[in-house]
């Protein structure tokens, strides 16, 4: 094989991998502003509809073809996530932040098994991990609703928090909380001067990634939510079960837009960071 | 070691009795990192602690400063034990091998650290830190960022934020040996002068014997945990009190023998065929010992130089090398010991197999204890 015939093939293969990739994104992104209410995937001409009629507006399609049932229900579940997704995401990151602290600054017995146990929530199944909380709730009595989703949402984000925070306490010289040390400063004031500052794009890493896992997250949800406290992953699949309907595809643009901008927030942080 | 020992009155400023420090390895060993270490150091002394690798120079730096514990022992600065206190209230300041500065302040809010956490007011803080930025030879980079700076520089901030809070002790853990020779020589002299310049008690850690040699006033040789020995650089250099020490500083010639006679003025030790004679006056007749010579106590005798009131040494030249202004010459005796020697001017005419005599003073002849 000669030379530019491999390049040739691999830069195809570069083009295939990312069409693989990305072209049911696009797709969704493209047919959100399909105007065919009735066969989805057949375009029919621009529209705004879909959007307009997820917040309530008037659009120029039939009533009947329109299936989100109120715009408050589907309001509703995005603030439920919102809520369920920050409450979570404070906790996780301030559990999942000391937990980091702990195993890369103190040792102690049984330290491996503690950390191994920090990242078990992460590669459980999910739907065992939402079955076990499922029965964990009802056994002790706590009633499921926004309050059982954030406790459930908790146990697994606080692993992710933990590897992005070690990952950055890794990196970073711990001689430098030795020098402040020998400067004169406590451990309190060596924390929030030094330490603190220095994992902080790791924190806020850890955070962000947390509040898109909790935005998105749908198995262990689905099991540990009540009837009042539906989060959008939920809602949306309760409307595909009566059908695709082409407000999906806006409902899903939507998401997409929020998580690119929390990823662009996140690399942001980073960038900022490794400029110093 | 009796030279320990030695003691000028003002030097019990700084104190270490019996300091012992182990490690357990994963191994299932024990590397006895501090096997008993004892120091007297003065108010306004600067001290070098020197020592092959592993020999426990930082673990003695970082007993000091607080970072870690000591099994037994004590340690005492200006009256006060510093076992007790943690890090942070200890009055020493530790220039770190790494510098470690924080890479998230600048370099005025480096240097101001401890002022700062001391709660000294802002316009005291700016002007102490512009001070100790002079002093360094860095002033108006307050602004900067650690890395906006060289490897000196940040090595001068190191020492800048250090020194800025007026420590009783310095503690500089091998801070030069990341620098250039260059850099590393203007350093030591400024080092040298700052010490000085501010009266305080300097620790320096160096596997540098040179840098040992110039900057010290005087130097803790440490092998395996222990003293060898502790003395001014001249001591240290002509008088080592153990085979370690001379043949750690600088280059010797050893050769192990046995006091076959002595009188008022000095001794004689036979070293195999060789009669090496000796002024130290403290030997007995029997007593083995090691005899010392350093490679420049030689001189090479020719047709045109006499020996007159010299000891002669007849070598087999093997090598010599052009070393600057002098010549190091490698030459065997008859016994098959290898001696180097160190001889001015030129050396052209030498040829490689060819005799040598080489004199030296029986003043210069050191003696070392042999141990079994
Ligand atoms: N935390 C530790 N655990 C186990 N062994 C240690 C520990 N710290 C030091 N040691 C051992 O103690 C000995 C002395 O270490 P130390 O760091 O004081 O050496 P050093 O004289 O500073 O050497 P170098 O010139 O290489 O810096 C070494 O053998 C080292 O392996
Ligand atoms: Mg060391």
């Amino acid at each position: 094989m000669n030379r530019s015939l491999g390049k040739t093939l691999l830069t195809g293969y570069g083009w295939l991998f990312f069409l693989f990739l990305y072209a049911p994104v696009a797709l969704i992104v493209i047919y959100s502003f399909n105007a065919n209410p009735i066969n989805v995937m057949t375009w029919k001409g621009f529209t705004w509809d879909w959007y307009v009629g997820l917040f309530g507006g008037a659009t120029t399609v039939s009533e009947s073809s329109l299936y989100v049932d109120s715009t408050d229900q589907l309001l509703d579940a995005l603030l439920t996530s919102l809520k369920v997704a920050f409450s979570a995401t404070v906790i996780a990151t301030v559990m999942g932040t000391c937990a980091a602290l702990a195993m890369a600054r103190y040792r102690f017995r049984f330290k491996g098994f503690y950390q191994a146990l920090l990242f078990v929530p992460m590669v459980m199944p999910d739907i065992v991990l939402g079955i076990a909380l499922l029965i964990f709730f009802v056994g002790a009595g706590i009633s499921l609703g926004s309050t059982s989703i954030v406790i459930g949402h908790c146990t697994f984000l606080t692993s992710y928090v933990f590897i992005v925070v070690s990952a950055r306490l890794a990196g970073m010289n711990p001689l430098v909380e030795a020098a402040s040390a020998d400067l004169g400063a406590n451990e309190w004031v060596t924390f929030r001067r030094i330490t603190l500052p220095l994992i902080l794009p790791g924190v806020i890493g850890g955070a962000l990634l947390s509040f898109i896992i909790s935005m998105d997250d749908l198995v262990i949800t689905y099991f540990i939510s009540g009837v009042d406290s539906t989060t959008l992953p939920v809602y949306i699949l309760s409307m595909i079960r009566r059908g695709i309907k082409p407000e999906i595809n806006a409902i899903a643009t939507l998401m997409l837009l929020f998580s690119i901008a929390i990823a662009a927030a996140g690399i942001y942080f980073k960038s900022r960071n490794t400029a110093q | 070691m009796s030279i320990a020992f030695s003691h000028n009155p003002a030097s019990d400023y700084l104190r270490v009795r019996n300091a012992v420090r182990h490690f357990n390895t994963p191994e299932g060993g024990v590397v006895k990192a501090l096997d008993g270490i004892n120091l007297n150091i003065g108010q306004s002394e600067f001290i070098t602690l020197l020592g092959p690798s592993g020999c426990g120079k930082t673990t003695l730096l970082k007993i000091i400063a607080g970072f870690e514990r000591l099994d037994s022992g004590k340690i005492t600065l200006d009256s006060q034990t510093l076992l007790e206190l943690s890090a942070h209230r200890r009055p020493v300041n530790t220039v770190f091998q790494s510098y470690a500065l924080f890479p998230h302040m600048s370099v005025g809010d480096n240097v101001g650290y401890g002022l700062e956490v001391a709660g000294v007011k802002k316009p005291e803080r700016v002007q102490r830190i512009g001070e100790a930025l002079e002093m360094v030879g860095l002033a108006g980079i307050e602004k900067r960022l650690p890395s906006q700076l060289s490897g000196g520089q940040q090595q001068r901030v190191a020492l800048a934020r250090a020194i800025v809070n007026r420590p009783k002790v310095l503690l500089l853990d091998e801070p030069l040996s990341a620098l250039d020779r260059h850099l590393r020589m203007k350093m030591q002299i400024e080092l040298k002068n700052l010490q000085t310049e501010l009266g305080i008690c300097f620790l320096f850690v160096t596997h540098d014997q040179e840098e040992a040699l110039t900057m010290s006033d005087r130097i803790v040789v440490l092998n395996g945990g222990k003293v060898e020995q502790l003395g001014t650089p001249t001591e240290i250099y002509h008088r080592p009190a153990s085979r370690f020490v001379a043949d750690f500083i600088g280059e010797s010639n050893v050769f192990e023998g046995k006091v076959v006679r002595f009188d008022d003025f000095g001794a004689d030790v036979q070293c195999g065929e060789l009669l090496i004679r000796t002024e130290d006056r403290n030997l007995i007749t029997g007593s083995a010992v090691e005899v010392m010579l350093r490679p420049e106590q030689f001189t090479l005798l020719d047709s045109s130089t006499s020996a007159a009131g010299q000891q002669v040494l007849t070598a087999t030249l093997e090598q010599a090398v052009f070393v600057g202004s002098d010549h190091q010459l490698v030459c065997r005796l008859a016994s098959g010991q290898q001696i180097s020697a160190l001889v001015r001017g030129h050396c052209h005419h030498l040829q490689v197999g060819q005799p040598l005599q080489l004199a030296y003073s029986s003043a210069d002849v050191h003696t070392i204890p042999a141990v079994f």
